[in-house]
């Protein structure tokens, strides 16, 4: 059975402008597992040379296909792909799906690899900002969408991404077909890895009553072991 | 618009999509198992008036189709018939024949180095399609809605290899006038023309009006006539749907009237309807719709010249018509350190020279990695599929040997120069074919089987030779630079008005580009910089237009500026105004000329202060705490004096480096800190490295280890880090990079004979590469223990794998590196 009529394709959020600024020091240093070290000056400009350079290189694109579930509450069949227990809890009690891909696109990925012939530092926070610039793109276009629902009287999950608990990371080449994701110029490789780098795929749940805040843990996330925050003494934030 | 035009087709996906293609679902395996569907669409499309119709083929690429159940052969087989069938059935009832075209999409993943496809896999997968095409007669071929220009120019060269059909090319564009991975629109044209493309063009991703102005810039870069295929204008945001009618669309589409148009039709969101109204609703004087086969390419063409013109790589266009600087830093001739480099397959080094010449102004980088005892060809390819994706300038590619050009050539993703041809007939018959095949322009040396003539008229002689022969050869003259031979003026002296001379000949009465290395002429004098400023400018007042210089030596550099504001070049002094302000202008003499440090610009910023700082009580480890690059160079140049290099690098170094080490295990510093603290150590072993090989006993090296990220995968940060602490600690490091095939790892164990292999990947979807890796190492090179890091990686996973060690981070791996060495 198919749900054609079902998905909706949107992109009504204006990401394309959303840029690094110092308010986001903070959070590019996190990645690097930065835990309150003395900066000297000329580590600081070289992570202002870096919030620049990804400013500059970055192209936000973003690409989303909404899912409206059926009577009964089930999924399109679109969606089927989409396994595993933690997936559907995290949607449970919605009535539309939200698949979205971002990324930043191939400027930002050929800029850091300048930094890495020139200087491993300078990749290391240029790798660090990008990755920063591009949730900072996702939490505006989802701060959007969240604005809107609460007009609507909706609720939004949080954003959800393949590799997340046991929702296999294999489902990106399916997932980026789905989204096509090549109108923003994001590919796929067979091992499931997102190029450009700097790029996000996610689900978010948007239902007709208020969700239960569902916490992530890191007891449940299957970084668990090899979590870079948690190497560093820090967590990712979620 | 010219007086032929022929109407394409529309959409596919959608109209598949309404009879039933789930989403997500590839199109040929739908149309394989529904040919009929298939069919009426393209009849549909053939009634409205489409002319030719693209078979439903466009991701039939075996690496798309992996997985589907289907192979290439069989898609492109069954697709093409289904559209022949349509072709023959619609002319029973028309009597119009509509031709089938071959329709090829992008491979799907970006190529190397943004994604992991190489040139040469694409190139099989478009190579085994285009046949599957040519066998199943279809009339021509149709390169589409491509983004990345390598990832075209392999489909063309597939196309052109394996088939006598025409091809036509049309890429995707943002309304910035370049792709997602920033080909510039006359980057296309260029690069499409010197393939011998037959058509280009703009289809997808913005409606008519959005293409207009970038169908205009494209016109006047190539005088191949352009296709135009747009969507049916922009999405909607709101609803997703495309926003243009068939009337307004066709409506739009009459606005192209002015450009040479060979073809156009619909993308996304066009159906028959479009089409129809494209067909018939155009209101254009002389436009009737032609049966394919006449072949109005040539018609079109004839009596076009571009009215842009100059070489590229993908994202940077070099127009000729002006002063333009030829980079002449990338090149081992009497640089020891480039030729290790080269022999060692450091190219990281390369890229930062080139780099450092990008930086400094030049518009064209020379590529030459001649090294005795190196090979030569796999080393051009190597170079040049490094340079770029590192430095956007196009490239001229420096070789005497066609064979290794021709490599260059294939891979490289823009239309570069050539370095060179003479008048030698031998070398003309060899160069010739190569570089009309890739569609180069070329660099000529006025000289023959004889040398160099001694006055000017022989010169120019030659110059006149390879002209003609070059141009017989189907190169237009403009594609052409005669280099009329910078001789020594010490040694002879009446050489250098000879060169000038043949240089005013050849720009004045030949017409041609003129290019020229400039340094030579001083050689053997003193304080060169002098003759080489003064003779640059006399050359370029005598028509030199590209000057092949050191990019780094500012005078010359500021040379070029002012003589393109004394030629009026440079519009309103702009340019030269920038290039000055703010710059302190001092009395005193310039950086010395020609000085041939070999060393890439070191990375501005306050860690790399003047050496004079050093002093004032700073112990060396404090040097490398702080992460001070010349002041740790400085302080073991004095600990030098008194203490042997084994002694500097085990009693002073070392320790500080275990220190700085420590106070990483402690977060007192971080990773960026701790990275600075090698950097600073690697200055001081640089210098020590240098010392003793200039002493030639022995070295320094702890030992030999492979690094590199495994197969599939591409983070290399974590990698690149480990590599960086390694090397401080005295290790030869053999790096191969990221995406690297356990055959190539073991080779390089084997070449190198390393002790010690170090693996990393960050994706759990590559550690079974990883695990295959690591059983190729054991099998074939006992003893050789692994290494293994990175983000998914637990001890207990590198165990199960295999992996000798398993290293948390950098320092972990220095630890690991001690053992095996110690042993």
């Amino acid at each position: 059975m198919r749900d054609a009529v079902s998905a909706v394709r949107i992109t009504e959020e204006d990401i394309s402008s959303v840029r690094l600024t110092q308010a986001d020091r903070s959070e590019i240093l996190r990645y690097i597992g930065y835990s309150g070290q003395k900066i000297d000056e000329n580590l600081a400009q070289r992570i202002a040379d870096a919030i620049a350079k990804t400013n500059r290189a970055a192209d936000p694109k973003l690409t989303a296909v909404l899912y409206t579930c059926r009577e009964d509450g089930s999924w399109p069949e679109a969606l089927t792909f989409l396994t595993g227990d933690d997936i559907h809890r995290h949607l449970a009690g919605c009535s539309r799906i939200l698949l979205m891909g971002a990324t930043l696109g191939a400027g930002v990925d050929r800029a850091i690899h300048i930094e890495e012939v020139r200087d491993a530092i300078s990749a290391l926070i240029m790798d660090s900002a990008g990755s920063t610039l591009i949730e900072a793109v996702c939490d505006s276009f989802e701060a959007g969408l969240r604005r809107r629902a609460a007009k609507e009287g909706k609720y939004l999950t949080t954003r959800f991404s393949p590799g997340y608990g046991d929702l296999p990371l294999a489902v990106q080449n399916r997932f980026g077909e789905l989204i096509e994701a090549r109108r923003i110029g994001l590919t796929i490789t067979p091992e499931h890895i997102m190029i450009p780098r700097k790029s996000v795929t996610a689900i978010i749940g948007i239902a007709d009553h208020p969700l239960r805040a569902r916490k992530r843990t890191c007891a449940d996330c299957n970084m668990h072991d090899s979590c870079r925050f948690r190497k560093n003494g820090v967590v990712c934030g979620e | 618009m010219s007086e032929k035009i022929i109407i394409l087709d529309g959409g596919m996906g959608t109209m598949l999509q309404a009879e039933g293609l789930a989403p997500g679902e590839h199109p040929e395996v739908f149309g394989f198992h529904h040919p009929d569907v298939v069919k009426n669409i393209h009849r549909k499309y053939i009634d409205a008036g489409s002319s030719v119709i693209y078979a439903n083929t466009f991701g039939a690429n075996p690496r798309k189709l992996a997985g589907q159940g289907i192979d290439t052969d069989t898609a492109v087989r069954s697709a093409v018939r289904t559209a022949k069938e349509a072709a023959r059935e619609e002319q029973e009832v028309c009597g119009r024949r509509a031709a089938v075209a071959l329709d090829v999409g992008p491979i799907g993943e970006l190529l190397a180095p943004l994604g992991t496809v190489s040139f040469e896999e694409a190139y099989e997968a478009y190579a085994r399609q285009m046949k599957a095409g040519s066998r199943a007669g279809a009339d021509l071929v149709v390169i589409e809605t491509f983004t990345d220009l390598l990832d075209a120019k392999a489909a063309v060269l597939a196309a052109k290899e394996n088939t006598d059909l025409p091809v036509w090319v049309t890429m995707t564009f943002e309304e910035s006038g370049r792709t997602f991975t920033g080909t510039k629109l006359g980057a296309f044209a260029m690069t499409m023309e010197g393939l011998g493309a037959d058509a280009v063009g703009i289809n997808c991703s913005l409606g008519p009006a959005e293409i207009l102005p970038l169908a205009e810039e494209l016109a006047q870069w190539t005088n191949l006539p352009l296709i135009i295929k747009p969507n049916a204008g922009l999405p909607d945001p709101e609803t997703g749907k495309y926003r243009l009618d068939a009337a307004h669309f066709a409506q739009q589409m009459q606005k192209f009237e002015s450009l040479p148009l060979i073809a156009m039709g619909g993308c996304c969101g066009t159906d028959p309807e479009y089409i129809r109204n494209l067909a018939h609703n155009l209101d254009i004087d002389g436009i009737r719709r032609v049966a394919f086969g006449e072949n109005p390419t040539e018609e079109i063409n004839r009596g076009r010249r571009p009215a842009r013109r100059g070489i590229c790589s993908s994202t940077n266009i070099c127009e000729f018509g002006g002063v333009r600087v030829i980079g002449e830093r990338v090149n081992p001739t009497g640089k020891k350190k480039f030729q290790q480099a080269l022999l060692d397959h450091n190219i990281d080094y390369i890229c930062q020279i080139a780099l450092a010449e990008e930086e400094a102004g030049a518009d064209i980088l020379d590529v030459n990695v001649g090294v005795p005892g190196g090979d030569e060809k796999a080393l051009m390819v190597e170079v040049v599929k490094a340079l770029q994706g590192v430095v956007s300038l196009p490239l001229q590619i420096d070789s005497g040997d066609a064979d290794v050009v021709a490599a260059a050539l294939r891979v490289y993703a823009g239309r570069p120069l050539v370095n060179s041809v003479s008048a030698d007939d031998a070398r003309l018959d060899a160069f010739l074919p190569v570089l009309k095949k890739y569609g180069a322009a070329v660099v000529g040396l006025c000289l023959n089987e004889d040398g160099i003539p001694q006055n000017a008229q022989g010169r120019v002689d030659n110059a006149k030779y390879i002209c003609q022969r070059v141009t017989q050869a189907g190169i237009p003259k403009e594609d052409i630079l005669i280099d009329c031979l910078t001789l020594t003026v010490s040694a002879q002296q009446d050489q250098a008005k000879a060169t000038l001379d043949a240089l005013q000949t050849v720009h004045e009465k030949l017409g041609l580009h003129a290019c020229l290395g400039v340094s030579n002429i001083s050689f053997g004098l003193p304080a060169r910089s002098h003759i080489n400023e003064n003779f640059l400018v006399q050359a370029m007042r005598c028509g030199l237009d590209f000057p092949i210089i050191n990019p780094n030596i500012l005078p010359l550099m500021d040379a070029v500026a002012s003589y393109k504001v004394l030629s009026g070049e440079d519009r309103n002094c702009e340019a030269y105004i920038a290039r000055f302000a703010g710059r302190q202008e001092t009395a005193g003499a310039k950086p010395a000329n020609g000085t041939d440090s070999g060393a890439p610009a070191a990375p501005s910023g306050p860690a790399a202060v003047s050496a004079s700082s050093a002093s004032g009580g700073l112990s060396i480890e404090d040097a490398v705490v702080k992460g001070l690059k010349s002041e740790t160079r400085t302080l073991a140049e004095k600990l030098l004096e008194t203490h042997t290099e084994e002694e500097v690098i085990n009693g002073y170094l070392i320790p500080a480096l275990d220190k700085v080490g420590d106070l990483y295990e402690k977060q007192v510093i971080f990773l960026p800190q701790l990275i600075s603290s090698a950097n600073a150590a690697t200055a001081a072993f640089d210098m020590i490295k240098e010392r003793i090989a200039g002493k030639g006993t022995g070295s320094v090296s702890g030992g030999t280890i492979v690094i590199c990220t495994v197969k599939g995968d591409i983070h290399d940060i974590g990698k690149n880090i480990v590599k960086v602490i390694l090397e401080n600690y005295g290790f030869k490091m053999v790096d191969l990079g990221r995406d690297v095939p356990k055959e190539r790892v073991v080779q390089a164990v084997k070449d190198s004979g390393a002790g010690l292999v170090g693996l990393s990947a960050l994706m759990t979807t590559t550690l079974p590469a990883m695990e295959d890796t690591i059983r190729a190492v054991h099998a074939e090179c006992p003893g050789v223990p692994v290494f293994v890091g990175g983000a998914v990686l637990t001890p207990e996973y590198a165990r199960k794998m295999g992996a000798d060690f398993y290293t948390a981070d950098a320092r972990a791996s220095v630890e690991v590196a001690k053992k095996v060495f110690r042993q």
